[in-house]
């Protein structure tokens, strides 16, 4: 028992990745918290990791957020034999998700998403793509302009038809 | 990549697939406010790539169950909570009960009869917008009468719906009934009126059958399999019903009572899907080439392969038959047929697409399909009027709240109306306003393009319509262009073909909202007989601004003498009446879903083709409360006749009002005779607005607009110098979407 948990701990689940941002910050993980990325999984099964993975679209400060997301949920699938861990983990990753991304301003909040895209990690995409869709929930097409610096390009008369054949939705 | 299509503002680009990822996790309701940021999203919504994704209304099928009157949903799809199916926004009623379900709308019962004389109490709500409204009660039968009411709503063809309440006599000894009247209620006018016009032992019962409005028409199925067809119930109060046959209808046959098929409707066309075989195979009928049509077989669909069995029928011990599955409802627009499998209480929708079965929900037997529509109720006709507008205002908050919204109060009871006219040296369009012009609406038509040679050509109900361009062209081509100064939107019509020479054109626009959001332009072409001065129509081109094209009704018969160049002409239920300038009615039907139009005529009345005084006396056309009405100079132009033409289409004219002109001017002589016989009259109508009471007169002489009060019986001026003026009266609705083709592959660009 403790020595595969040793193993487990000096390998990581196999061997150490090294992720290079486009900034050229270098990040070292494991091969399991490095597989969440689907993108990652296939150049792994590949074998074309041997000299770190360059990801040109993705800044340092953003691929900090991701690593340390995926530390946060490599546990995951490392725990899942062991019930009473699970359980206590999923409240602790529940609050470090919320924290997460309820932190974020907003273009940082879309750097993230096009990242979990790029690196194809559908529960991190999963997660920004609803923040999104939450800070939009209920607001005036007025306040998500504001919220997304979003222009309105309708002329008046657009406007004023669109809203018309809307109408129902801003009733409250 | 760069996301060119709906991005999230400067810093926050997504490319459109990530943008839609967000779009379609929204709520409907906030899906559609998105819509109303920017055009990139709203562009996302008619892209048929995406439209699969996009957060979608609810569907579902409503039921209740017997011990409670709650009312729930079986959604279709995710319940996405923005819709208040279970109706808790109505009034706390007992004894409710969910009645029928129509296009969005939902038909309840409440109360219970116990007063006396029995009455019944419906209210129609839509869970969408949380509207509702309660019908005046209706009064039945004290006894010996069974009632199947139902809902008829179809927004593409009315703003307007009806509740129709069938009541029928029961013969439980000989196992029959009878519809002997039926109550309809229109929400135009927010009445009751009764249909009692059916023969006694009928034999027709509608009593839990499936039914479709189509065209302005209600098809009901019947307990005996076949159609019942109600029409002209929307504008008259003359409704009149015909019997046709159910493909495949056996009195005979031992199946009839557990192989009913279900009726339903496809684009515009009414279909039949009806089990076969023992239940093995669900047929699909259209019936094609309505009014004069027949059931074609479209589709065989596979219930054994579905199912997975091949025995569906029971025999049980008295020899009655039953199959193992109903079907409860049709979406055939959507592909689906909903069945209801007995053994199992099982709601299941059949996919005409994939052929599988799927299962909505156990355990009940009676389920309503529900569509939301988001649209609010109209305001009833007489919302027109200032007072009943204020009372309608307070009858719940929803109605409140569009006196203070600024999006629907542009909608609400104005008082600006006026006359439209172009002096011959400008091309500026003017307006001589009725009342203190507001300045709300631009009637100079700043907000055209610059068109050279604009002419003002017609106008009806708020649009205007004016010629554009000189036919120097080869060949001759008329430009038109259709707009509404209210909402400062135009449409350009594309051209269309004039013959080279030696005719003339009336152009008439005709627009009703409410009986069609769409509007059509007839292009009259009239052939002129220089000699003995008369003209007959050859052929009219037709434009819908349902389709956006003009098409030609070309079957006229020749040496026809109907002109309707320079005449009055009033659209009334889908049914444009012209004056023509020999005082008769040029009637032209079914124009507006076929192109198959029909024309008739019928006299005008106190049309005497021998008279002296036709040509100066000639009255103007108008209508009133959807009853056509002719106003007529008599006894030399000191009288007014007003007849209104009661009961149509078999109606005839009847005087309702003498007005005293001479009373109004101030004298007796009216007519003036030239050194050639010829007789003119000092004034001429130019317009009726008889909702409003007024008739609007032209006087030669002082060149001076005048408006005529039925009510007070005074004239008043409105302007003075000109002779050839437009009524207009402002209407606030932005021009409808042409009908987009609903095949993705023809939208596919």
């Amino acid at each position: 028992m403790a020595a595969a948990a040793a193993e487990a701990t000096t390998d990581g689940g196999g061997k150490m990745i090294i992720l290079i941002s486009a900034d050229g910050k270098r990040f070292e993980v494991t091969e399991a918290v490095a597989s969440q990325s689907q993108l990652i999984s296939n150049m792994i099964e590949d074998d074309c990791t041997e000299n770190g993975v360059r990801l040109p679209n993705v800044d340092g400060d953003i691929l900090t957020m991701v690593v340390d997301y995926c530390n946060m949920h490599a546990g995951d699938a490392a725990a899942a034999g062991d019930t009473m861990k699970a359980s206590s983990t999923e409240e602790e990753l529940k609050k470090f998700d919320a924290e997460l991304v309820q932190a974020l301003e907003n273009p940082v909040l879309f750097k993230l998403i096009l990242a979990a895209n790029f690196l194809n990690i559908k529960s991190l995409l999963d997660m920004t793509c609803q923040r999104v869709a939450d800070m939009m929930s209920g607001k005036t097409p007025e306040q998500m302009r504001e919220t997304f610096s979003i222009e309105n390009d309708f002329t008046p008369e657009e406007e004023a038809a669109i809203r018309q054949e809307n109408a129902w939705a801003f009733d409250d | 990549m760069d996301a060119d299509s709906g991005d999230f503002g400067s810093g926050n680009k997504l490319p459109d697939d990530l943008t839609l990822d967000v779009l379609s996790r929204l709520p409907y309701k906030s899906f559609c406010r998105a819509k109303c940021t920017c055009t990139g999203w709203l562009s996302f919504s008619s892209n048929p790539h995406y439209c699969d994704k996009l957060p979608k209304p609810l569907t579902g099928f409503l039921y209740q169950k017997s011990d409670s009157s709650a009312i729930e949903v079986a959604s279709l799809c995710p319940d996405d909570r923005s819709f208040d199916t279970s109706l808790s926004f109505l009034p706390r009623y007992e004894w409710l009960e969910l009645t029928d379900s129509c296009n969005g709308l939902v038909l309840c019962k409440y109360g219970r009869n116990t007063s006396s004389p029995s009455v019944a109490n419906f209210v129609v709500c839509n869970p969408a917008t949380r509207q509702w409204m309660e019908l005046p009660e209706t009064l039945l039968e004290p006894e010996g009468h069974s009632y199947a009411t139902k809902l008829a709503f179809d927004p593409s063809w009315s703003p307007y719906f009806y509740v129709f309440n069938f009541e029928e006599k029961r013969n439980p000894v000989e196992r029959w009934a009878c519809i002997s009247k039926v109550a309809i209620f229109s929400s135009r006018n927010s009445t009751w009126f009764m249909d009692d016009k059916w023969e006694p032992s009928n034999q027709i019962s509608v009593d839990c059958q499936p039914h479709v409005l189509l065209g302005g028409k209600l098809f009901l199925q019947t307990s005996s399999c076949r159609v019942l067809v109600i029409d002209a119930f929307h504008n008259t109060e003359q409704p009149s019903h015909w019997i046709f046959d159910l493909p495949g209808y056996k009195p005979t046959s031992p199946m009839v009572d557990c192989l009913t098929g279900y009726l339903g409707h496809k684009s515009g066309v009414l279909h039949y899907v009806q089990p076969d075989t023992g239940g093995r195979t669900l047929l699909v009928w259209a019936r094609d080439g309505y009014p004069h049509g027949d059931w074609n077989l479209k589709h065989r669909l596979s219930m054994s392969d579905a199912f997975g069995q091949d025995i569906f029928l029971d025999e049980h011990f008295d020899g009655f038959l039953s199959c193992h599955y109903d079907i409860q409802s049709l979406d055939l627009e959507r592909g689906l047929v909903f069945l209801c499998h007995f053994a199992a209480e099982r709601l299941l929708s059949y996919s005409l697409s994939t052929g599988k079965l799927t299962k909505i929900r156990d355990g009940l037997r009676r389920y309503l399909y529900y569509v939301p529509n988001c649209s609010m109720f109209p305001a009833k006709e007489t919302d027109k009027d200032q007072d009943s507008f204020c009372r309608a205002k307070c009858t719940c908050t929803g109605w409140l709240s569009f006196s203070s919204n600024p999006h629907y109060c542009d909608k609400l009871p104005k008082p600006l109306t006026g006359f439209l006219y172009q002096k011959s040296d400008s091309s500026a369009v003017e307006v001589a306003s009725l009342c203190p012009d507001d300045g709300s609406f631009d009637t100079s038509l700043s907000f055209l393009p610059r068109y050279e040679w604009l002419e003002l050509t017609d106008s009806c109900n708020g649009l205007v319509l004016c010629k554009y361009g000189r036919n120097t062209s080869s060949p001759s081509v008329a430009h038109f262009v259709v707009c509404n100064p209210a909402t400062r939107q135009w449409m350009e019509l594309p051209e269309t073909l004039l013959e080279p020479e030696g005719d003339s054109y009336a152009t008439k626009l005709a627009f009703d909202p409410s009986w069609s959001p769409y509007f059509y332009v007839f292009n009259f072409e009239e052939k002129r007989n220089p000699v003995e001065r008369w003209a007959c129509i050859s052929k009219v081109a037709i434009f819908s601004s349902r389709n956006s094209t003009w098409f030609m009704d070309d079957k006229w018969e020749p040496s026809n003498q109907i002109s309707v160049d320079c005449q009055p002409h009033v659209l009334l239920g889908g049914k444009l009446f012209l004056q023509t300038s020999s005082c008769r009615v040029l009637v032209i039907d079914a124009f507006d879903n076929t192109e198959q139009p029909s024309h008739w005529i019928f006299d005008l009345p106190g049309y005497k083709p021998t008279s002296p005084m036709v040509d100066c006396l000639t009255g103007y056309l108008g209508h009133k409360s959807g009853v056509l009405h002719y106003v007529q100079p008599d006894t030399g132009g000191r009288t007014l006749l007003v007849w209104a033409r009661d009961g149509y289409p078999h109606g005839h004219w009847n005087l309702k009002h003498r007005l005293s002109m001479s009373d109004a001017f101030g004298q007796n002589i009216f007519l003036d005779e030239h050194f050639d016989g010829f007789v003119s009259c000092h004034y001429d109508i130019v317009s009726l607005d008889l909702e409003r009471g007024l008739v609007f007169l032209c006087h030669f002489a002082a060149e001076r607009l005048l408006s005529y009060s039925l009510s007070t019986g005074k004239l008043t001026k409105i302007r003075d110098g000109l002779r050839r003026y437009l009524y207009y009266v402002p209407n606030c609705s932005m021009f409808p979407a042409k009908e987009t083709d609903k095949d993705q592959d023809v939208s596919e660009p």
